[in-house]
C-alpha cells in the first residue's frame, strides 16, 4: 500500500523503446548465401542485409507500484512484442528499459506441457519450463492440483484431457506463481462458466499480490475491471497513455 | 537494465554467457530428471520401452558382425567386442551431434515465451542419449563376456572418457545447435558430413588397416571421442594424445562457445 505523502516506488521503466525485428528468411537465412558473398567477394552484388520489421517504435511509459497496465492494439501492432522485450526475451533495438523485481511472464498457455505425461507430471514440467525451480514447484503442486480441480483425471496423461481441461491445468500451474511483475498475454475464456469465474477470481487475488501487471487483452471488460493504466499502440507507435476509458474509446474508435 | 545489444557493455553480455553455460552445468537435477521424462514419456505406450533400440542396435551389431568378419577375413572373438563397442558409441556420439541441430528449433515455443537458458536443452538431449546408450551398452556386455573380454579392469577410464567425450559433445552440441539455428542448412550438412564420418572413421574397422597412412587418423577428431571410451571397454589404456586431444579440443571448443553466446545470444529468440 502506498504511504500517504509519498509516492509509491517505480517499478518498470521504458524510455522510447525500439524494437527491429530481424526477419530471416530462407534467403537470408541460408548459408549459401554468406558464402557466395564471402567467396564470390564483390562479384555477387546481391543484397543481403537483413529484413527486419518495426515492430515497437519509441515507446515510452513509467508504472509505479501497484498499476495494472492494459496493452490494447489491434493484432500485430506490438502488444506481444511489447511483453517479451519487457520479458527479456528480445533486446530492445535502442531506447532503454529498467525493472525492479522478479518478472514474470504468461504469454502462452501450456509451454512444456507434454500429452504424454500425466496431468501430475505436467505441474512439474511446465513449472520448469517457466523457469521455477523445482523445490517451488514442489511446494506449490497440490495447491495447483486442487484448484484444477481435474481429481483423479491428474493421474491420466494430458492426451485423454479435453481441450478445456488442458486449459484449466495450464492456467493453474501458470497462476500459481506470483512475481513482483506480472505479463500476461491474453488470457482467455478459460474452461467452463463455474471455473472461469473462478479463474478470474484467482486472477484478482495474484493481482493483488503483485506490484505491478502489463496484461494484453482485446477483452474491454477484463481491461477495465483489472487495470488503471491503459497503453494504446498502434504499428509499433505508443498512441496514448492514459486512464482505461479513454484508452478503450480510442481503441474501439480506430 | 535492459539495453539495445549494440550498447550492452561487453562485460555485461560476457556475464550472461558466462550464467547460461554455468548454471546449465550446476543445475544437473534439472536436466538429468527432464531426459529421464523424456525417455520415460517417448517410450511410455510400448511394452519394452528403450529396450526397442537395443533390439535395433543388436541386430545391426550382428548382422554387420557376421558380414565383415566374413569380408574382412576377422577373428569374430577379436572383431565382435570391437565392433559391438564402436556401433553403440559411434551411435552416441553421431546421435548427441545430429540431434542437437534441430533442438533450438524444437524448443522456439519456450525460447520466445520465457527467458532461458539454451546451455540446458544441450546437456538435456546428451542426457537422454546417455541414457539410451546405457541400455545398449548391455549389447557390449553380453558380447564382451561371450568372448571373454574383460571390460571391468578398465572401468575407471571408461568413466573418465565419459566426461570428456561429454563435455566435448557439450560444446559441439551448442555450436551446431546455434549454428543450424541461425542458416537452416547446417542442419543438413551436419547430417550428411556425419554418414560420411562413419565410414571415414574406425568405427567397424581397425585402424591399422591405413598401414602407413594410419597417422592420417590422429586429425579426425571423432577417432579420439570414439577411442577414449572404447578401448577403455576393450581392456585397452586409450593414448596420451587422445587425452591430450580432447582436452585441448573441450577447451577451445568451450571457449568458442561462450564466445558465440557473449555476442549472439540475445538475437536468439529472433532465430528460432
Amino acid at each position: 500500500m502506498p504511504v500517504p505523502g509519498l509516492e509509491p516506488p517505480i517499478r518498470v521503466e521504458a524510455v522510447s523503446l525500439s524494437l527491429d525485428y530481424p526477419v530471416f528468411d530462407s534467403q537470408s537465412q541460408s548459408l549459401r548465401n554468406k558464402v557466395t558473398r564471402f567467396g564470390l567477394g564483390g562479384l555477387v552484388q546481391r543484397d543481403t542485409r537483413v529484413v527486419s520489421v518495426r515492430a515497437l517504435d519509441g515507446v515510452s511509459f513509467r508504472l509505479s507500484e501497484g498499476d495494472r497496465l492494459a496493452l490494447v492494439g489491434e493484432n500485430g501492432s506490438g502488444k506481444s512484442s511489447l511483453l517479451r522485450v519487457l520479458a527479456g526475451i528480445y533486446p530492445p533495438s535502442s531506447g532503454f528499459l529498467r525493472l525492479r523485481g522478479r518478472v514474470s511472464a504468461l504469454l502462452s498457455t501450456g509451454l512444456g506441457m507434454e500429452m504424454d505425461a500425466t496431468g501430475r507430471e505436467n505441474i512439474l514440467l511446465c513449472g520448469l519450463a517457466m523457469g521455477v525451480t523445482r523445490q517451488e514447484i514442489l511446494g506449490l503442486s497440490p495447491e495447483i492440483a486442487e484448484f484444477s480441480e481435474l481429481g483423479t483425471f491428474l493421474d491420466l496423461p494430458v492426451r485423454t484431457y479435453s481441450s478445456g481441461m488442458a486449459l484449466r491445468l495450464s492456467f493453474s500451474i501458470a497462476s500459481a506463481i506470483a512475481p513482483d511483475i506480472l505479463l500476461i498475454d491474453e488470457v482467455i475464456g478459460i474452461g467452463d462458466r463455474k471455473f472461469y469465474e473462478k479463474a478470474q477470481r484467482r486472477l484478482l487475488g495474484l493481482l493483488r499480490q503483485t506490484q505491478v501487471i502489463v496484461m494484453a487483452s482485446h477483452d474491454c471488460e477484463l481491461l477495465r475491471g483489472f487495470c488503471n493504466k491503459a497503453l494504446v499502440l498502434q504499428n509499433g507507435r505508443c498512441m496514448i497513455t492514459s486512464d482505461v476509458e479513454d484508452a478503450i474509446a480510442l481503441y474501439e474508435k480506430t | 537494465m535492459i539495453l539495445p545489444v549494440s550498447k550492452t557493455p561487453l562485460a555485461a553480455m560476457a556475464a550472461e554467457a558466462w550464467q547460461d553455460m554455468y548454471r546449465g552445468f550446476r543445475d544437473v537435477d534439472f536436466w538429468v530428471r527432464l531426459a529421464y521424462f523424456d525417455l520415460v514419456l517417448r517410450y511410455r505406450r510400448t511394452s519394452f520401452g528403450p529396450w526397442w533400440v537395443v533390439v535395433t542396435t543388436a541386430l545391426s551389431v550382428g548382422s554387420l558382425g557376421l558380414i565383415f568378419s566374413l569380408v574382412m577375413h576377422q577373428n569374430p572373438a577379436k572383431y565382435l567386442p570391437y565392433l559391438a563397442s564402436g556401433i553403440i558409441l559411434w551411435q552416441f556420439i553421431s546421435l548427441c551431434i545430429t540431434i542437437s541441430c534441430d533442438t533450438l528449433e524444437k524448443y522456439a515455443e519456450t525460447i520466445n515465451n520465457t527467458r532461458t537458458d539454451y546451455s540446458r536443452f544441450i546437456l538435456r538431449l546428451i542426457g537422454y542419449h546417455v541414457l539410451i546408450l546405457a541400455h545398449n551398452l548391455t549389447i557390449f556386455v553380453v558380447v564382451a563376456v561371450i568372448f571373454k573380454v574383460d571390460f571391468l579392469v578398465m572401468l575407471p577410464l571408461f568413466a573418465l572418457g565419459m566426461i570428456l567425450v561429454m563435455i566435448n559433445l557439450y560444446w559441439i552440441g551448442m555450436l551446431v545447435a546455434l549454428l543450424s539455428a541461425r542458416f537452416h542448412d547446417v542442419t543438413q550438412v551436419i547430417q550428411a558430413a556425419m554418414s560420411l564420418l562413419f565410414l571415414i572413421t574406425p568405427v567397424f574397422w581397425h585402424k591399422q588397416v591405413l598401414g602407413k597412412f594410419a597417422y592420417l587418423a590422429v586429425f579426425n577428431p571423432l577417432v579420439h571421442l570414439l577411442d577414449v571410451v572404447r578401448d577403455p571397454l576393450l581392456g585397452q589404456v586409450p593414448s596420451a594424445l587422445t587425452y591430450e586431444a580432447l582436452i585441448g579440443m573441450g577447451a577451445a571448443g568451450l571457449i568458442l562457445v561462450f564466445l558465440l553466446l557473449t555476442f549472439k545470444r540475445r538475437l536468439i529468440p529472433f532465430w528460432v
